[in-house]
């Protein structure tokens, strides 16, 4: 007998995948929720943790998800010290905590950095996906082989849904990114161009791999400045060596710019953060590239949060003005959910159907789900699909959702356009003399 | 934000030159139940032109003395009930319990005790001579010079987490003889100016009571602060806390502008081996540590949140569980309830529940007080009645986890002080005090590293 799990992942590859209707997908969703709920609870302890603090031991409705819900601090709760220390055994045991991995299937003997251990969890049939964000300490995100099956099926099948685009290697690729690392959206890149592109025609912004140790340099310089261990000059080198990279990277990509400014008439795949789409435009703009130019079978993925560097409002209305006629990946998503919710042709973010939709208050304790009709909250989910972790998170985005049905003519959940974070709506105006460390050496790495 | 002529809830009232300022619009600040409306501003009457003396320039300090202490009576009795109202006000808008805030206020006249005030004078200035006239000193070379710690004009900008900090800012200001502009901090919007109407209330008119108005503004509010943070209005800005105000005030630093900050800081405590020589001595750390660890809920710059303790593990899981234990006792500046734990570092801490042996924690996240036993210090801050202990197998190891960030030290048993306080100050720590005694620095001593009253003033030289 099929599981509810899988016949929800086998959706993706239905050909309606966003048609199911509500009250049917809602029970399946249901019971998929209790099969990852108890399975998820047997392996994974920081998730039996709370199942136990909260008294929550079957899930009879989706208000019974709240109190499991995991939130990003959960995916990089292991103290830095760890790191530094070369800590490694004791960062595995943290690991298991959070994901299925188990302390006997990694292989620790010889790790010399958080690349090599990152390295081995790999080798050992899983993938840490990591997320960095602007303190630079990194969230790890187990996938295991099944979950990684699942994303390649989400890019064959549903790459620029609601017209998916047929999966022919016809394209010139330029991927804004490095040439591995356990990034999602660098396995996404170099999957979309595997599938979409010619092998022998992609360009990487460089060769080199992403290191999560360069990704988390400045938290482990932070850390080690708080305990007054940094010397001058490595503060120093630190701070030049993020100019030459930025730098280096700047010559990549005006290298790029030159090839694609060549082969606008060509059809291309152009893959990157927002903040780098955003430099690219305005570079080919440069050049005299007009908006609306590229060849039509071109293929555009950008998203991601803008880590902090500073984005006009208007970025994204610059971006569609720029790639207008071209086919892009229109989704708003996060690397701790599989897949995306996808754009519809009302411009509405619809829910896939392995994701259940929580929308809760700001403080992310009540779930405020209507029957029909529209909510603003704090965008929550449980991802039932997953089966490397425990697909339960709370985000830090406010969204609108629509629960009735969309203008597009498909059921709902689908999420409204204007997403905000919370942490980008203004604070309060409170002063306390109570301080962490942080203040203190914050602001010398990152001006 | 918008301009209304008259307001329903939170209202604050604001002093100008010592009056109270009425009339005129009000201004909606806030948010949901954190809203609140204030008079809006007359920037012309927030400056005393240095075309003439401030009021009390040239007010004897004992008569500035004797005026404080009678403040400090009326607000022992208010039989005016302007603390009271204060309070009531003080509820909707501190993020610390009622019976916090009631004993809080109750004793905020101690500020105010002739002793305290003179030690002030006596400790950081010398005596009253160089503040109520010039000082002969004779230089090197035999001359005779004289100097004077002039009365300044300050912008202060004031920390709201515990009460004591308006009391302690109105006190240094008059003090100093200067003029005084309190930005009131939006969680705490009713101390300083109850405060100062007492003390106009006990002389109405007097030449201090008019060196002083408190208002609000939001922080960082640049139509403010760009017009008022001048040179030709102001001397020094006095900023307490918070790296946003910090770094806010440093734009308007320049020359003729000085910054005097009490920067944000954090204060751990370190525990000797003589604690585990008794049950008796086990009981009596854990009190003390408690103590300091709940300094107004935690919310103070002094309250301790990591505790090094000398021993094995479980020496340490011992104290941890004892401690624990004590952070649920109501004291004089905390409840036996403090504030949730909030969910993120709720998070955090579910991760280290699951890491036995390694981690171990104590209590549960109802603000009643929670410990975590950890091999190094976690990333993370504790607030809210947290506490992490970390075993170390001496004091000294210890020392490396103090920095420039680390503001008061509490060491047990006292007679360790002395073998460690130099290492601490070296390291950047300010206040080396016996465990128990964080809480209520006493005056006359130096604060964040400086004489307050001595960096406030202006000193000037007759050569």
């Amino acid at each position: 007998m099929t599981s509810a799990r899988e016949h929800i992942r086998n959706l993706v590859a239905s050909g309606d995948t966003f048609d199911q209707p509500a009250k049917e997908l809602r029970e399946l969703q249901l019971d998929a929720a209790r099969e990852a709920f108890a399975a998820h609870r047997e392996r994974i302890p920081l998730l039996r943790t709370r199942a136990e603090e909260t008294g929550v031991h079957e899930i009879t409705a989706p208000a019974d998800l709240v109190p499991l819900l995991f939130s990003h601090t959960s995916y990089k709760s292991y103290p830095v010290s760890l790191i530094t220390a070369g800590r490694w055994d004791r960062l595995l045991r943290w690991y298991t905590t959070v994901s299925v991995v188990e302390s006997g299937d990694v292989d620790l003997d010889g790790v010399a950095d958080i690349d090599d251990w990152t390295d081995r969890i790999t080798a050992a049939g899983h993938r840490p996906y990591i997320t960095s964000g602007t303190s630079g300490k990194v969230s790890f995100l187990n996938c295991d082989g099944t979950d990684l099956r699942f994303l390649h099926d989400i890019l064959e099948n549903l790459t620029c849904w609601p017209d998916p685009l047929p999966p022919k290697p016809t394209r010139r690729a330029y991927l804004l990114a490095p040439a591995s690392g356990p990034m999602r959206s660098i396995d996404g890149f170099r999957g979309h161009a595997d599938v979409f592109a010619r092998p022998e025609e992609t360009h990487l912004l460089t060769d080199e791999p992403l290191r999560v140790s360069e990704l988390m340099s400045s938290a482990l310089l932070r850390r080690r400045m708080a305990e007054g261990t940094a010397t001058p000059q490595e503060i120093g080198s630190f701070e030049a060596a993020s100019e030459t990279r930025e730098q280096q990277l700047g010559a990549a990509l005006t290298q790029i710019v030159d090839d694609i400014a060549a082969h606008r008439d060509e059809p291309l795949l152009i893959a990157g953060m927002n903040n780098q789409q955003f430099a690219l435009i305005q570079a080919l703009r440069e050049r005299g590239v007009p908006d609306g130019s590229l060849h039509p079978d071109t293929l555009v993925l950008s998203g991601g949060g803008n880590k902090g560097r500073a984005l006009p409002d208007d970025y994204q209305q610059q971006l569609a003005a720029f790639y207008l006629g071209v086919r892009r990946v229109r989704s708003y998503g996060m690397t701790e959910l599989q897949g995306s919710c996808l754009a519809c042709e009302s411009g509405r973010y619809h829910v896939p159907p392995w994701v259940i939709p929580l929308i809760l208050d700001e403080p992310g304790e009540t779930l405020l789900n209507p029957e029909h009709g529209v909510v603003e909250g704090r965008f929550a989910f449980l991802d039932v699909s997953l089966s490397g972790r425990w697909g339960g998170l709370i985000s830090g985005d406010r969204v609108s959702v629509d629960f009735s049905p969309c203008d597009c003519g498909r059921p709902g959940p689908a999420v409204l356009p204007d997403i905000r974070r919370y942490g980008d709506l203004g604070g309060d105006d409170k002063i306390t003399c109570a301080a962490t460390l942080d203040s203190y050496v914050r602001g010398m790495i990152h001006g | 934000m918008t301009t209304t002529t008259r307001t329903s809830g939170t209202t604050v009232v604001h002093v100008v030159h010592g009056d109270v300022a009425e009339g005129g619009p009000y201004i909606d600040h806030g948010r949901g139940d954190t809203a609140f409306s204030a008079p809006a501003l007359d920037l012309n009457r927030l400056v005393w032109p240095r075309t003439e003396p401030g009021p009390a320039f040239n007010v004897p300090s004992a008569e500035i003395v004797d005026l404080l202490v009678e403040t400090g009576e009326a607000l022992k009795t208010d039989r005016q009930g302007l603390l009271a109202e204060a309070l009531a006000a003080m509820v909707r808008v501190s993020p610390l319990p009622a019976e916090v805030l009631e004993r809080a206020y109750a004793v905020l006249w101690r500020s105010f005790q002739r002793p305290s005030l003179r030690a002030q004078i006596d400790h950081e200035l010398g005596g009253p001579d160089v503040l109520d006239g010039w000082r002969e000193v004779r230089l090197p070379e035999g001359r005779l010079a004289s100097v004077r710690a002039f009365p300044p004009r300050l912008v202060h900008v004031i920390a709201g987490n515990a009460p004591g900090v308006a009391a302690m800012s109105v006190v240094r200001g008059a003090l100093t003889k200067g003029v005084n502009l309190l930005k009131l901090p939006s969680n705490d919007l009713f101390t300083a100016t109850a405060i100062l109407r007492t003390m106009a209330k006990v002389a109405p008119g007097h030449p201090v009571v008019r060196s002083f108005s408190a208002v609000y503004w939001r922080g960082g509010d640049t139509t403010v602060e760009s017009v008022l943070f001048r040179p030709q209005f102001f001397d020094k800005l006095v900023a307490w806390g918070g790296e946003a105000t910090i770094r806010g005030a440093l734009q308007y630093v320049g020359p003729g502008f000085e910054l005097v900050s009490f920067d944000p800081k954090t204060s751990i405590s370190v525990i000797g081996r003589e604690a585990f020589a008794t049950e008796e001595a086990l009981t009596e750390a854990a009190d003390a540590a408690a103590a300091d660890a709940t300094f107004f809920n935690q919310q103070a710059c002094v309250a301790s949140r990591f505790q090094f303790v000398e021993g094995s593990d479980e020496d340490a899981d011992r104290y941890a569980a004892l401690l624990r234990e004590r952070l649920g006792v109501a004291r004089e500046f905390s409840s036996a309830d403090g504030p949730r734990v909030p969910a993120e570092l709720r998070e955090e801490i579910d991760v280290l529940r699951s890491m036995e042996p390694d981690y171990r924690v104590w209590g549960a996240y109802d603000g009643r007080g929670l410990v975590i036993r950890s091999p190094e210090p976690v990333d993370f801050h504790p607030d809210g009645k947290i506490v992490n202990v970390i075993p170390v197998a001496a004091l000294s190891d210890a020392v490396t986890h103090a920095g420039v960030a680390t503001q008061t030290v509490g060491v047990y048993p006292d007679a360790r002080k002395t073998e460690l306080r130099d290492a601490l100050a070296c390291a950047g720590v300010q206040r080396v005090v016996s465990l128990g005694r964080a809480g209520g620095m006493p005056p006359g001593l130096s604060h964040d590293g400086f004489y307050p009253l001595q960096r406030l003033m202006r000193w000037v030289n007759d050569e």
